[in-house]
C-alpha cells in the first residue's frame, strides 16, 4: 500500500484490543471456549494486458473472525467493522448460532498456549509500502524487454497481511508477511506465448526485466508449432507444470481427513512405494524460500511433515480436528475454523536433484518439453488422475536437443503413476505463486505421460 | 428501500465529487453491505456455521485516460475522500503505460431502486430449520449400506448495493440469494464415488428466497442420491466410443458455461484476460458471420430471468438487466460487452454484464445468465427415442477446456448406456470430449420448455487473482451426435 494511501496500516495494539475485548465478553457471557482472529490486508494490484495497464487496484480490509464452543455447540461469525462493538456484536452472533447448533461429539477443543518456531522475518517494508508507480515500472521494465510485435498481459501485485490469533485457552500469536509476485504471458503475431514468474516476500527481488526477457525469448521459440502425435510420451515438465502435479497431490492425497475417510489417492498405501525413489515431497512453512505464517488458521504452529520419501508414501497432514480422529496432534495444516473441507498442505515442496535442465533434455532420445499446464482439474481423486492443457510453450525433444515447437495436448494422467516414472530431478528450486499458493519444486524428466488429444495451436 | 441512499448516499457522491475535484473525466463510488451464511453438515453432525458481514466503498476513476480503483471499509467522509484521491492516484500510475485515452460507451444516467422478489426471506428462517434439513438428509444417505460419507450444505447470500456516478446515476439495489445440495461418497479398493443432488460442487443456487431449497426437496433425493453412489462403485467403465449422446440440463449448462459463456467475453476476445483466464477463439469480426452450431443452437444473455442466479436489476456500471440474444439458430450475434469494450469495438451501448465479487474488486465482464433456449423435445424419452446405441451424461465431475476455449473434456458422476432408445446399465467414471464448434454442430435436439430450468453456478473464477462470479445458465437435456465418450 502506498504511504500516500491514508486509511489502514498494520495495528498490532488494535489487534490485541479487540482480542481481549472478544475473550473477556466470552467469558462474561459463560461462554465455554472463545477464538479470535485479526487479520488485517494491504495490497495493491497491477493488471495489465496488450501492453497497457488495465486493471488497477489498491484496497485495504481489518476481519475479526471469532469461534464460539458451548458444551460441544460450535458457531462462527466474521466481520470487518473493526470497532470493539463490531467484534463483540460477532460474538453474540457467533453464541446465536451456537446455541441453534448440535453439540459435536467430535470437537477436539480449541489450541492452547505454543511456542512458534524459530523463524526469520517474512515482512518487507517496502513491500508493504508498495504504490501503484512501483508496480508500474516494474511492469515497464518487463515490457521493455518485447519485441516489437509481441504484446504481454500479467499481473504484479503486492500485499501485506499480519494475523493475530488467541484463545480462551491460552494460545495468542501474532505474525506478520508480505508477499509479492508477477507472472506474465507474452503473445507474438500469430498465436504463439511464452511465459514466466516469480515471487516471494519483496518487491525488490522481483526482476521485471528478466521475467520480460524469459517470457519473449520463450514466445519467439513457440512460433509456428507443428503438429504432434498424441500418445504416452517421455516428457520433461519445467518447475511451474510439476508445481500443477504437486499441488493437485495435495488436493487428493495429503490431507488427513480424506486419508481416514478413504478418499485419499494415499488410503491404504502409507508405507507403500508410490513413486519412483527420486521423488521426495515434503509441506514445509518454515524453511527459508517459503511464504506466509508460521502458525495456521487454528492456531497451531506448523511443521514440516515428510509425505513421499524415496518414492514411499510416508505421511499425510492433520488440523485439529482430522488429528484427533487419528490418534494424532495437528500438524499445523488446519484452515479457519469452521472448515469443511478438512487439513490442507500449502507450502508444499518437491525436493531438488542434481540435474541441470539441459542435462533433463540431453537425456530425451524423442520428448516433450513442458513449459506449463492450465485448466487442470481432478478426474478420479482415488486415482491421482488428471486432465488438462499444457500451454505457453511445448517444445519438441529429439536426441537430448530441442527442435521446435509443437502444438498444445491435452493430458490424462495419474500423477502418482506418472510420478513412479521420473528418472531425472532438476537441480533448482524455483517458487511457484501464480495461482496464489507457494510450491517450491524443480524440473522433472517422466518416462510416461499420457497425452489424449492436440490442439490446433 | 433505499438504506444505503440514506445511510452513505452523501458521502458516496462526496467520493465521487472529490474525484472529479482532482481530474478525473469519470467516477464512480460503489457502497456494497454483504452479508453471507454458510451451513454444512457431515454424517450427521453439524460442521460448520459461518455467518459473515463486509461492509466497504470501492471508488473507479478514469484520470488521465486510465482507470484507477481503490476501496476501502471505512465509510466515513475522511476514508472515503483520501480513497478518491488514492483511486486518482493509481489511474495517474498507468499512464506510462496507456498509449490512448479509454472510452465509455453512452449510458443514460439513471436513478432507481431494484430488488428481487423473495417469498421467504433465507435469513429469516430459523438455523435449526436449516441444520435439520442437512442432518436429515445426511442421516438418510448416511443410511444407505456402503455410503462412506454424506455430507449436505446451505448457504444464502444478501448483497445491498449503492451505486452514485458522475454522470448522474444513483441506483440501489438489494439481491438475495440461496441454495444448496447434497452429496454422497461410496469408497472401493481403488474407487471413489460421488453422487449429488441437484447439482455437484454444492448443488444449486438461485436469486431467490428460501423457496428454492424447499423446492429441491434434498431428503426426499438423498436416498436415491446414496444407491447411486454405491451402485457406481460395481458399474462398469464407459467403454470408448464415438457415438450419441444425451446430456442432462446441468451438464448442458456447463457446456454452455466453458464453451459459449468465456469464449463471448468481449474483454477476454480482447486479450484482456490472456495471463490467466486465457483468450478466445472468437474475434470481434465473427459477430453475425460465424456459425457456431446447428440451427437448434439458441443462445441468450438474459440478466433478467426471474429466479436466475444471474440477475440483476442493474449491472454495477449502472447499465439496465436486458436479454441480448447471443446465437441464433446456430450464429454468433453478440458477445458480452462492458462499456468500456462496447466502445472499443463500436458498440454504442454495454450489454449490462460487470459485476465485481465484493467493494474492494474492480468490477469486470461477468456471464449473468448465458442460456440455451429450450428445443421441441417434450421428455427425456422423446431425446433417446431414435437412438440405437449411444449414453446418456449426468451431474458435472471434472471440466477442462484450453485457454482459447475450443479443446474440451469434461466428466460426468453418473452415465448410462443407450440401447434402442432406452436407457440401460450404469457406466462409471465416464468422460466426453470435443472442440467448441464441431460439438455445437453436432447438436440435433434440446428438451423443450417443461424441461428447462436455470441452474446456478456460484462458482465461476475469472480475473487475476480470481474473482468468484454467481452466474446461471438455461438449460435443458440436449442431444449430439459424434461424440467421443469413454474412461481415461
Amino acid at each position: 500500500m502506498s504511504q500516500s494511501h491514508d486509511t489502514e496500516t498494520h495495528n498490532g495494539e488494535m489487534s490485541d484490543r479487540l482480542m481481549d475485548a472478544v475473550l473477556s465478553a466470552g467469558v462474561d457471557a459463560g461462554i465455554t471456549e472463545t477464538e479470535v482472529t485479526v487479520a488485517q490486508h494491504v495490497g495493491g494490484l497491477t493488471r495489465f494486458a496488450n501492453n497497457m495497464v488495465h486493471q488497477h487496484v489498491v484496497g485495504d480490509d481489518t476481519t475479526v473472525s471469532v469461534r464460539v464452543i458451548l458444551n460441544g455447540q460450535v458457531g462462527a461469525s466474521t466481520t470487518n467493522d473493526a470497532s470493539t462493538d463490531g467484534a463483540t456484536a460477532a460474538l453474540k452472533r457467533a453464541l446465536e448460532a451456537a446455541r441453534l447448533t448440535p453439540s459435536d461429539p467430535s470437537w477436539p477443543g480449541l489450541a492452547g498456549p505454543s511456542e512458534l518456531a524459530p523463524w526469520a522475518d517474512r515482512y518487507d517494508q517496502p513491500t508493504a509500502e508498495a504504490s501503484p508507480a512501483d508496480r508500474v515500472k516494474v511492469v515497464a521494465e518487463l515490457l521493455g524487454e518485447l519485441g516489437p510485435q509481441q504484446r504481454g498481459a500479467g499481473a504484479l501485485s503486492t500485499s501485506a497481511t499480519q494475523v493475530s490469533f488467541a484463545t480462551s485457552a491460552g494460545a495468542r500469536h501474532n505474525a506478520r508477511s508480505t508477499r509479492a509476485s508477477l507472472s506474465t504471458v507474452v503473445m507474438g503475431p500469430t498465436g504463439e506465448s511464452g511465459w514466466a514468474e516469480d515471487g516471494g516476500i519483496g518487491i525488490r527481488d522481483i526482476d521485471g526485466k528478466a521475467i520480460g526477457t524469459r517470457a519473449a525469448a520463450l514466445c519467439h521459440d513457440a512460433a509456428n508449432p507443428q503438429p504432434v502425435e498424441p500418445g504416452d510420451h517421455t516428457v520433461v515438465l519445467a518447475s511451474s507444470a510439476v508445481m500443477t502435479l504437486v499441488d493437485h497431490l495435495g488436493l487428493c492425497a495429503f490431507s488427513g481427513k480424506a486419508y481416514e475417510e478413504g478418499r485419499s489417492a494415499f488410503s491404504g498405501r502409507l508405507g507403500d512405494e508410490v513413486a519412483s525413489p527420486l521423488i521426495n515431497i515434503y509441506d514445509d512453512a518454515l524453511e527459508p524460500g517459503a511464504m506466509g505464517l508460521p502458525f495456521d488458521g487454528e492456531g497451531t504452529p506448523k511443521s514440516r511433515v515428510d509425505l513421499i520419501t524415496k518414492g514411499i508414501a510416508c505421511g499425510v497432514v492433520h488440523d485439529r480436528t482430522s488429528g484427533a480422529k487419528a490418534g494424532v496432534t495437528s500438524t499445523g495444516h488446519g484452515l479457519a475454523g469452521p472448515n469443511p473441507w478438512g487439513p490442507y498442505a500449502s507450502n508444499l515442496v518437491l525436493a531438488p536433484g542434481s540435474q541441470t535442465l539441459d542435462e533433463l533434455i540431453a537425456g530425451v532420445d524423442y520428448g516433450l518439453l513442458v513449459t506449463r499446464f492450465w485448466y487442470t482439474r481432478m478426474v478420479n481423486p482415488k486415482q491421482s488422475l488428471i486432465t488438462g492443457m499444457t500451454r505457453d510453450g511445448t517444445f519438441r525433444i529429439e536426441n537430448g536437443q530441442v527442435v521446435g515447437p509443437v502444438r498444445n495436448l491435452r493430458f490424462n494422467v495419474s500423477i502418482l503413476d506418472s510420478l513412479t516414472s521420473c528418472d531425472g530431478v532438476g537441480d533448482t528450486l524455483q517458487t511457484c505463486c501464480d495461482e496464489g499458493g507457494d510450491t517450491r519444486v524443480p524440473a522433472l524428466r517422466l518416462r510416461s505421460f499420457a497425452f489424449t488429444s492436440v490442439t490446433d495451436h | 428501500m433505499n438504506e444505503l441512499e440514506a445511510t452513505f448516499g452523501e458521502i458516496a457522491q462526496r467520493g465521487v465529487d472529490i474525484a472529479i475535484g482532482h481530474g478525473a473525466t469519470y467516477a464512480d463510488a460503489r457502497v456494497l453491505d454483504m452479508v453471507d451464511e454458510h451451513c454444512s453438515v457431515r454424517d450427521g453432525e453439524v460442521e460448520g456455521v459461518r455467518q459473515s458481514t463486509s461492509i466497504g466503498i470501492g471508488i473507479r476513476v478514469i484520470a488521465d485516460g486510465c482507470w484507477g480503483f481503490a476501496g476501502t471499509r471505512n465509510i466515513d467522509t475522511r476514508s472515503v475522500e483520501n480513497t478518491a484521491r488514492m483511486a486518482i492516484e493509481v489511474a495517474r500510475s498507468g499512464r506510462l503505460l496507456q498509449p490512448d485515452p479509454l472510452r465509455l460507451a453512452a449510458l443514460t444516467p439513471t436513478v432507481a431502486y431494484w430488488a428481487n422478489p423473495i417469498i421467504e426471506d433465507p435469513f429469516k428462517v430459523p438455523l435449526a430449520e436449516k441444520l435439520d434439513l442437512l442432518v436429515a438428509a445426511t442421516k438418510t444417505m448416511g443410511a444407505v449400506p456402503g455410503v462412506a460419507v454424506a455430507e449436505a450444505s446451505l448457504a444464502a447470500w444478501r448483497r445491498q448495493s449503492l451505486l452514485v456516478t458522475s454522470e448522474g446515476s444513483r441506483i440501489e439495489q438489494l439481491i438475495v440469494q440461496c441454495g444448496g445440495g447434497i452429496e454422497a461418497t461410496a469408497v472401493g479398493d481403488n474407487e471413489a464415488q460421488n453422487r449429488s443432488y441437484p447439482n455437484s460442487f454444492g448443488g444449486d443456487y438461485g436469486t431467490e428466497g428460501f423457496e428454492l431449497v424447499r423446492r429441491l426437496d434434498l431428503v426426499g433425493n438423498a436416498e436415491r442420491v446414496g444407491q447411486e453412489a454405491v451402485m457406481l462403485l460395481s458399474a462398469e467403465s464407459c467403454p470408448s466410443a464415438l457415438t450419441t449422446v444425451v446430456l442432462d440440463g446441468s451438464q448442458v449448462a456447463l457446456q454452455v458455461h466453458e464453451s459459449i459463456g468465456h469464449p463471448i467475453e468481449l474483454d477476454r476476445v480482447l486479450g484482456m484476460e490472456a495471463a490467466y483466464a486465457g483468450t478466445s477463439f472468437l474475434t470481434p469480426s465473427d459477430v453475425g458471420q460465424l456459425e457456431y452450431g446447428s440451427k437448434h443452437l439458441n443462445v441468450v444473455a438474459d440478466s433478467t430471468t426471474p429466479g436466475a442466479l444471474g440477475t440483476f436489476g442493474f449491472d454495477d456500471e449502472g447499465v439496465a438487466a436486458c436479454s441480448t440474444p447471443i446465437i441464433t439458430e446456430g450464429r454468433l450475434m453478440a458477445m458480452l460487452t462492458s462499456r468500456e469494450t462496447a466502445a472499443e469495438v463500436g458498440l454504442t451501448q454495454s450489454g449490462a454484464t460487470v459485476r465485481a465479487q465484493s467493494w474492494a474488486h474492480l468490477p469486470m465482464i461477468r456471464m449473468t445468465n448465458v442460456s440455451l433456449l429450450p428445443g421441441s423435445a417434450n421428455s427425456l424419452d422423446e431425446l433417446l427415442d431414435d437412438i440405437d446405441e449411444g449414453v446418456y451424461l449426468e451431474t458435472n465431475r471434472s471440466w477442462s477446456i484450453d485457454d482459447r476455449r475450443v479443446d474440451f473434456q469434461f466428466g460426468t458422476e453418473w452415465a448410462r448406456e443407450i440401447k434402442g432408445g432406452k436407457l440401460g446399465r450404469v457406466l462409471r467414471n465416464a468422460t466426453y470430449s470435443g472442440r467448441t464448434l464441431p460439438f455445437w454442430a453436432s447438436l440435433d435436439a434440446v428438451g423443450g420448455p417443461d424441461l428447462w430450468r436455470a441452474w446456478g453456478l456460484p462458482n465461476c473464477g475469472k480475473g487475476q487473482p480470481p474473482q468468484i462470479g454467481y452466474v446461471a445458465h438455461g438449460a435443458a437435456p440436449a442431444r449430439f451426435r459424434n461424440v467421443q465418450v469413454g474412461t481415461p
